[in-house]
């Protein structure tokens, strides 16, 4: 954590940076005679990846280090709240920093029931102020979410479909020669979905070798896709779902209204198209081994939003071979809601939710809302996943809260299935977490490492 | 070739260096065919001074051999190899010839840590288990006796797309003469094209062997070593056709010895990964 000596206003934008990138916020006294230097707060977990047992503690190691030229006293408070921001344990120790001085302190909460919580350390000193956010997982395993899955969950999606089959897919597949390479075949596909919309994606087949193992990646909120040319080991085929990329002839909302077109009407949600789209696109890949893909070894993969829609086929369709997403958007939207209004801002996607229920005041609540949502919500689908999974949480993402996305987790009955945290990562996950995600797919499919 | 200290160049450990140390992953498995040849002639003596021998005496052999290996989790691998080699020995006055199979092994390697997963440091304990018996008239495909091998191994990326391998280990034959043996070597490994289709591979390795034995004649195969050392330089170039398969050529010389054959050999094998 740097610190300079700055004015109000620097140090209120650097806080709010720091706090949209890392959690942590940083305040400093602005006194122009103020001795100068910085503070490096480290804040070490306990436990590999912050993750905890209800039987034990939560242990934290916090390391403090001044460059000031000046001895600084002061106090070291920590507080424990929940996701939502009620304060479960707080305490505090005094602090004497030398001159260009360090310190250790042991922190130790009593043991908390499963649950994912925020712990604040707050460092108050003559001269400086900071507080270092991070969040600590309690048995994950054993996060519980409600369920609201309406009774007419399943006839609902057999529904869609039922309709979707009645659309002739009329799939035209073009090689791109500009981006085809010698390593790597590029094309770009057409197909008809749902409602007769036309949707769009690209495969990449590798040039040598034949029966490729297809990884069906499926898209983030408003992220066009790309061909996917370096992953020398697999076929894959990236979807641009309707209002996405390359697909918006006719569905074409502003970004920042896609996820509330039409949400009044559960049968239009601009969602049900989207999950069939991707249930489309894996017809297309079923439908042409002749490109060299093996249609017996199909992953879906999603980060985001792409994580729910890769939730979504692989428990309505058991074509798919394995499962792996990360950092869930809209899981356990109930909660998750309840979460992103608990923030002192509320965070996105929710507060995109407010605006229109604040637009829509009267005719459309939040009752409503969450009972379309009850139809889309991914932890309604995860039950009725039976390939193995793989899900990546970042224990500081304030857009798919960690409590939501064990809680769906929780709710997979495969019979293989596990997660990775990055204790450290908001809405991303790290390179060990990619690297690894690599290996499990070669795992999952039998591709030779 | 007069039957002096001998020279144990396991031909084997070339293919070996194509995928030692990485896992070869849960559910995955590896065939590894391979064909070696080996030749020597002249050797280091007692205090590791070059020897000439006259004209008429050398030895050479070939060996056919398969190593599998399949991987039982992400971190545990199991290997089997199995030899077939021809010795000829040949020396002034007359020559011996054997056939048969060697040492099979069989191991189990299990993957300690992964370092970002881009580097593995592994353990390795493998059974030696010779097919073949010893008797006084022939030339003998081996020690002749069980022997049992552990080694440590840390592998993986090294610089630019360049990769690494090195791997320290003891082991030790159960005859009261042993030999027990340290082992060891060293491999870097360059692809030479952006596709990574071709590949160099450069290695050193050796083996320090310690026996009660001391009688530097021995049996007519240089391949064994009783109380004596060898370093060897290893260079190999590989091919892949496919991400299943790929075939190495490689030549390798002993370059320092003592009570050891001063050989030379190079080798044909194929990775297959399925």
């Amino acid at each position: 954590m740097l610190l300079h000596r700055v004015t109000n206003i620097f140090v209120f934008a650097g806080c709010l940076l720091l706090l949209l990138t890392t959690g942590s916020v940083a305040f400093a006294q602005e006194d122009a005679d103020d001795p100068k230097g910085e503070i490096f707060m480290e804040a070490k977990p306990g436990h590999k990846n912050a993750i905890f047992s209800e039987n034990g503690s939560i242990a934290y190691k916090l390391k403090v280090k001044s460059t000031y030229d000046v001895r600084q006293d002061g106090k070291l408070t920590y507080e424990l709240l929940t996701d939502d921001w009620k304060k479960v344990w707080s305490g505090s120790t005094s602090v004497r920093l030398g001159k260009n001085g360090s310190g250790t302190y042991n922190v130790r909460v009593p043991q908390q029931k499963p649950g994912v919580y925020r712990l604040h350390f707050a460092l108050n000193l003559s001269y400086y102020d900071d507080t270092v956010r991070r969040v600590a997982v309690v048995s994950p395993e054993k996060i519980v979410t409600e369920s609201h899955m309406p009774g007419d969950f399943d006839s609902f999606w057999a529904k869609a479909k039922d309709q979707l089959g009645k659309v002739k897919p009329e799939y035209t597949v073009t090689e791109d020669v500009k981006q085809s390479n010698r390593d790597v075949r590029v094309y770009k596909v057409e197909m008809r979905s749902l409602d007769n919309v036309k949707i769009r994606g690209w495969l990449t087949v590798p040039t040598e070798g034949k029966n490729w193992p297809v990884i069906y990646k499926l898209p983030g909120y408003n992220i066009p896709m790309k061909p996917e040319t370096d992953k020398p080991d697999f076929a894959v085929f990236a979807i641009d779902v309707r209002g996405n990329g390359m697909s918006r002839d006719i569905v074409a909302p502003q970004a920042d209204r896609y996820n509330v077109t039409n949400i009044e009407n559960r049968d239009r949600y601009i969602y049900r198209g989207v999950y069939m789209d991707c249930i489309r696109g894996l017809d297309f890949i079923m439908s042409h081994a002749d490109l060299g893909l093996n249609t017996s070894k199909v992953a879906v993969l999603g980060g985001s939003q792409g994580a729910t829609l890769a939730v979504v086929v692989a428990a309505l369709d058991k074509r798919v071979t394995a499962c792996t997403f990360e950092l869930p958007l809209y899981a356990d939207m109930h909660d998750a809601y309840h979460i992103g209004t608990s923030f002192p801002k509320t965070t996105w996607p929710v507060n995109r939710f407010q605006d229109y229920l604040k637009i829509r005041r009267g005719s459309f609540t939040e009752a409503k809302f969450l009972a379309v949502w009850d139809y889309y919500d991914p932890q309604n689908f995860a039950s009725k996943i039976s390939c193995p999974v793989l899900m990546g949480v970042g224990l500081l993402d304030e857009f798919c809260p960690p409590r939501c996305s064990f809680g769906m987790y929780n709710k997979l009955t495969t019979y293989q299935k596990e997660f990775r945290v990055a204790p450290d990562k908001a809405h991303e996950m790290n390179f060990d977490y990619f690297m690894f995600q690599l290996l499990w797919l070669k795992e999952s499919l039998r591709v030779p490492n | 070739m007069k039957k002096r200290h001998l020279l144990s160049a396991l031909l084997l450990v070339c293919t070996a260096k194509a995928y030692a140390g990485w896992p070869i992953g849960k559910y995955r498995h590896i065939i590894v065919p391979s064909l070696s040849f080996y030749y020597s002639k002249n050797y280091w003596d007692a205090n590791g001074r070059k020897v000439v021998t006259g004209a008429g005496n050398q030895f050479s052999s070939v060996t056919a051999g398969v190593t599998a290996g399949y991987g039982l989790s992400r971190r545990t691998d199991l290997y089997v190899s199995l030899p077939f080699t021809t010795l000829e020995n040949k020396f002034v006055g007359g020559s011996q010839t054997q056939s048969g199979l060697g040492d099979a092994t069989v191991g189990l390697s299990y993957n300690i840590a992964a370092f970002k997963y881009k580097r593995y440091l592994s353990v390795q304990g493998t059974v030696i288990a010779p097919l073949y018996s010893v008797n006084q008239t022939g030339v003998p495909l081996g020690y002749g006796t069980v022997g049992a091998e552990g080694k440590l191994m840390f592998s993986g990326a090294f610089v630019s797309s360049s990769y690494f391998n090195m791997e320290a280990g003891y082991r030790r034959y159960f005859d009261n003469k042993g030999p027990n043996q340290i082992v060891y070597d060293v491999n870097i490994g360059t692809p030479l094209d952006e596709r990574k289709k071709n590949q160099l591979t450069f290695d050193v390795g050796g083996v320090t062997s310690f026996s009660s034995n001391k009688n530097l004649v021995v049996t007519g195969n240089p391949n064994l070593v009783y109380d004596g050392y060898y370093v060897k330089t290893t260079a190999s170039y590989g091919h892949k056709f496919t991400n299943k398969v790929s075939v190495f050529a490689s030549a390798f010389y002993t370059v320092v010895g003592r009570n050891a054959s001063i050989g030379s050999g190079g080798s044909l094998f194929m990775i297959y990964k399925f």
